[in-house]
C-alpha cells in the first residue's frame, strides 16, 4: 500500500514544499521506495522486547538554573531580511473572520 | 425551560515557571528587558546547538504537579511539536506528547450553594515558551505585519491540561481561580496574567441532550489568549450563547480557534492560513528520556507548603466565618499575613474581621497588597489589643490605623500623640459623671419621669465632656448607677 499524491502534497504543504505536478511521479516513487523498505521491520516478532524511546542509551543530563550571557540584539538579529524596533519583522500572518485571501 | 444541550468546558492553563534562566539555554527569563535582547544560538534555533535541560525547571514542574494530586512519571520524554509560525524559530517546539511528566491530578472548586466539586487534570507535561508577536495593527486580523520578540522563547512552561469537567463559565472562574491559588503557595511562577505568566485556553463546546457520541467528536471552539480570570469567564458566557443561538436556529458549530475582544465582550474567527492541526510529533532526538527516582520525588512531596484545603480546614477549625476563609486563602499574602499575626492574639475573628475590613480597604486605596503593607502583623496586633484592654474603641482604633498607615508608627505612639484612649478608669469617669448630672437636672426629672431618650441625652455629655474618650457602654452603667444611687440619698 503506498502513499496517494494527497497524502503526499498534504505532507509537502506541512513542510512547506511547493511539488510541481512533474515532481510528484518521482517522489510518490522514492517515498514509496523508503517506506517499503521500512516496513520490513514489521515482519519482526517484538512481543517481547521494550519499546526503544531513544536510540542512545543514557539519561537526561541536567543543568543548573545559572543565566549565561546572551547575545547583543544586535548579533541576534543580523540575518534577519527585515528589522525594526530591534524586532524580527515578518508579514501578515493570520486572516479574520470574513476576511483574508486564500481562505 | 431547560436547555437542550450541556455545556463542556475543558481549559488548558500555562504557566510561566519561576526559573532564572530558560528550559534548555542560560538566556535570562526576566521580564521586560528590551526586545531579543535575551536570546542565543540555542533559542533562536540556529542550526547545530543542543538543548540542555534546566534541573530547577523539572523540579518546579513537579512540584505543581504533586500539589495538584497528579501522578509523575518516573519516566518521560520530550517530543517535537511541529508547525511554522513567525514566534517560533525553529519551527517545532519541544514539549512532551504521549509520555508526559504528570497525570490524573485534580483540584476541588465550590460552586456557591452546592457540594464541594472535583475537576480532573488530564496531564501536565513540561514544554518551552515562544516568542512574542507585536502586531502592527489594532488585532491579529487587521495587522499588516508583526514583530518579533524572542526573549519568551524557550522559557519554561507547564501546561495543565484539565478534563472537560466544567458545566458553566462559573465552574471555570472558580477552577482557575483554585489553580492560581494552589501555585501561588507553591511559589513556582509569578502567576500574573496581565504579563502572560498565567495563560488560559478554553475548550467549549454544547452538547445535545441525548447526544450519545464521544466528547472529542463533538464540534469544539477553542478560546486562546484571554488575559485574566474575569474575561475567560465572559468568553466562555459568550460562546455558550453564540453556540446556543446557533443551534437554535438549527445551524453547525464550526470547530474553530476564537479571539476574545474585551472591549465588545466578543469572541471572533481567528481562522489560521495553516491547515487543520497536524503537528506531526515525533520523540525529540537531541534529549533523551528523563528518569526521576521515585525517592526524589517523595522528597519533593515532603517539602510541599500547607496548600488551600488544608489551610481552609485549619482556618475553619478556628471558628472564622467561611466567607472571610475563602478571601484569606485565595490571597497568600493575606494568608501569611494573617498566620503572622495570629500567634501573638488570641481573637483569630476580630484579627481578621479587621484585616479584611480596615486595612484591606486602606491597601486597595493605596493600591497596595498585604505583602507590602504598611502596618505589619505584629503592628495590628498591638492596635487590637488596645481594643481589647479597652484603652481603644472601635471608633478611635480606626483613626489609629489611619495614621499608622500614613506614617508606619506603632499605634501606641499614635495614641500618645493624638491624646487618644479610652477613659477607662471608673472614679475618673464618675467625676465627669456626677458634674453632668449636676448640670442637667431638669434632664434627670425627665428620665426619672419614665422619658428613656433623656439618657442618651445624658450620654452623650459625658461623651463630649471626655472627648469621645469614654466607653459608651460604661457611661450608660455609671449615669444610671449614679441616679438611683442619688435617689436614695434624696428619698
Amino acid at each position: 500500500m503506498g502513499l496517494s499524491d494527497q497524502e503526499i502534497l498534504h505532507v509537502a504543504r506541512l513542510a512547506r514544499l511547493r511539488l510541481t505536478t512533474a515532481e510528484l511521479p518521482g517522489i510518490r516513487r522514492d517515498l514509496n521506495r523508503v517506506l517499503d523498505y521500512v516496513s520490513q521491520l514489521q515482519a519482526l516478532d517484538l512481543a517481547d522486547i521494550p519499546p526503544t524511546m531513544h536510540v542512545v542509551n543514557m539519561e537526561m543530563p541536567l543543568r543548573d538554573d545559572v543565566v549565561a550571557p546572551s547575545l547583543s540584539v544586535e548579533e541576534a538579529t543580523k540575518n534577519a531580511p527585515q528589522v525594526e524596533a530591534g524586532m524580527f519583522k515578518v508579514p501578515r500572518i493570520v486572516e479574520s473572520e470574513g476576511g483574508g485571501d486564500d481562505g | 425551560m431547560s436547555a437542550a444541550f450541556d455545556v463542556i468546558i475543558g481549559l488548558e492553563v500555562h504557566v510561566e515557571l519561576k526559573t532564572a534562566s530558560k528550559l534548555f539555554c542560560g538566556c535570562s527569563t526576566a521580564f521586560g528587558s528590551a526586545p531579543n535582547s535575551q536570546t542565543c544560538p540555542v533559542c533562536l534555533g540556529m542550526p547545530g546547538v543542543l538543548p540542555v535541560l534546566n534541573r530547577e525547571a523539572v523540579r518546579l514542574a513537579v512540584r505543581s504537579a504533586l500539589a495538584l494530586n497528579c501522578t509523575v512519571r518516573p519516566y518521560s520524554k520530550f517530543d517535537r511539536k511541529q508547525y511554522f509560525y513567525p514566534d517560533l524559530p525553529k519551527a517545532y517546539q519541544i514539549s512532551q506528547y504521549d509520555l508526559p511528566l504528570a497525570e490524573y491530578g485534580w483540584v476541588n472548586i465550590r460552586p456557591s450553594g452546592q457540594d464541594v466539586k472535583r475537576v480532573g487534570i488530564r496531564r501536565i507535561h513540561l514544554e518551552e515558551d515562544a516568542g512574542k508577536l507585536n502586531h502592527l495593527g489594532q488585532r491579529l486580523g487587521d495587522a499588516v505585519g508583526s514583530l518579533v520578540d524572542l526573549n519568551r522563547a524557550g522559557v519554561p512552561l507547564i501546561e495543565i491540561v484539565s478534563e472537560p469537567d466544567m458545566r458553566s463559565a462559573e465552574e471555570a472562574r472558580l477552577y482557575l481561580t483554585e489553580l492560581r491559588a494552589v501555585l501561588s503557595y507553591l511559589d513556582v511562577s509569578d502567576l500574573r496574567m496581565e504579563e502572560g505568566s498565567l495563560r488560559c485556553d478554553a475548550n467549549v463546546s454544547l452538547r445535545p441532550r441525548g447526544y450519545t457520541g464521544s466528547l472529542e467528536e463533538l464540534p469544539r471552539v477553542e478560546i486562546k489568549n484571554v488575559n485574566s480570570i474575569r474575561n475567560v469567564q465572559r468568553g466562555i458566557e459568550y460562546e455558550i450563547a453564540r453556540q446556543a443561538e446557533l443551534l437554535s436556529r438549527g445551524e453547525r458549530i464550526v470547530r474553530e480557534t476564537r479571539g476574545f475582544d474585551d472591549v465588545s465582550g466578543r469572541t471572533y474567527s481567528q481562522r489560521s492560513k495553516e491547515e487543520a492541526h497536524d503537528y506531526r510529533y515525533f520523540p525529540e532526538p537531541d534529549l533523551p528520556p528523563l528518569v526521576l527516582q521515585s525517592e526524589w520525588i517523595e522528597k519533593e512531596r515532603a517539602a510541599l507548603p500547607p496548600l488551600p484545603d488544608a489551610i481552609r480546614q485549619d482556618l475553619i477549625a478556628r471558628g472564622i466565618p467561611d466567607k472571610d476563609v475563602e478571601v484569606l486563602v485565595l490571597d497568600r499574602e493575606a494568608y501569611q499575613y494573617w498566620k503572622e499575626a495570629s500567634p501573638a492574639f488570641s481573637d483569630d475573628r476580630l484579627l481578621v474581621n479587621w484585616m479584611l475590613s480596615d486595612v484591606s480597604r486602606l491597601l486597595n486605596a493605596q493600591g497596595r497588597t498585604f505583602g507590602d503593607c504598611p502596618v505589619r502583623p505584629r503592628q495590628l496586633v498591638e492596635l487590637l489589643t488596645l481594643i481589647q484592654e479597652g484603652t481603644l474603641s472601635g471608633r478611635m482604633a480606626k483613626e489609629v490605623l489611619d495614621a499608622m498607615f500614613e506614617t508606619g508608627q506603632d499605634a501606641k505612639t499614635v495614641v500618645k500623640q493624638k491624646g487618644l484612649s479610652q477613659i477607662t478608669d471608673e472614679s475618673a469617669l464618675m467625676q465627669v459623671v456626677q458634674r453632668v448630672l449636676e448640670a442637667h437636672a431638669h434632664v434627670v426629672e425627665d428620665y426619672l419621669s419614665g422619658k428613656d431618650k433623656a439618657l442618651a441625652y445624658l450620654v452623650g455629655q459625658v461623651m463630649k465632656e471626655t472627648r469621645g474618650q469614654a466607653k459608651p457602654d460604661l457611661v450608660n452603667r455609671l449615669l444610671k448607677e449614679a441616679i438611683r444611687g442619688g435617689q436614695t440619698v434624696s428619698g
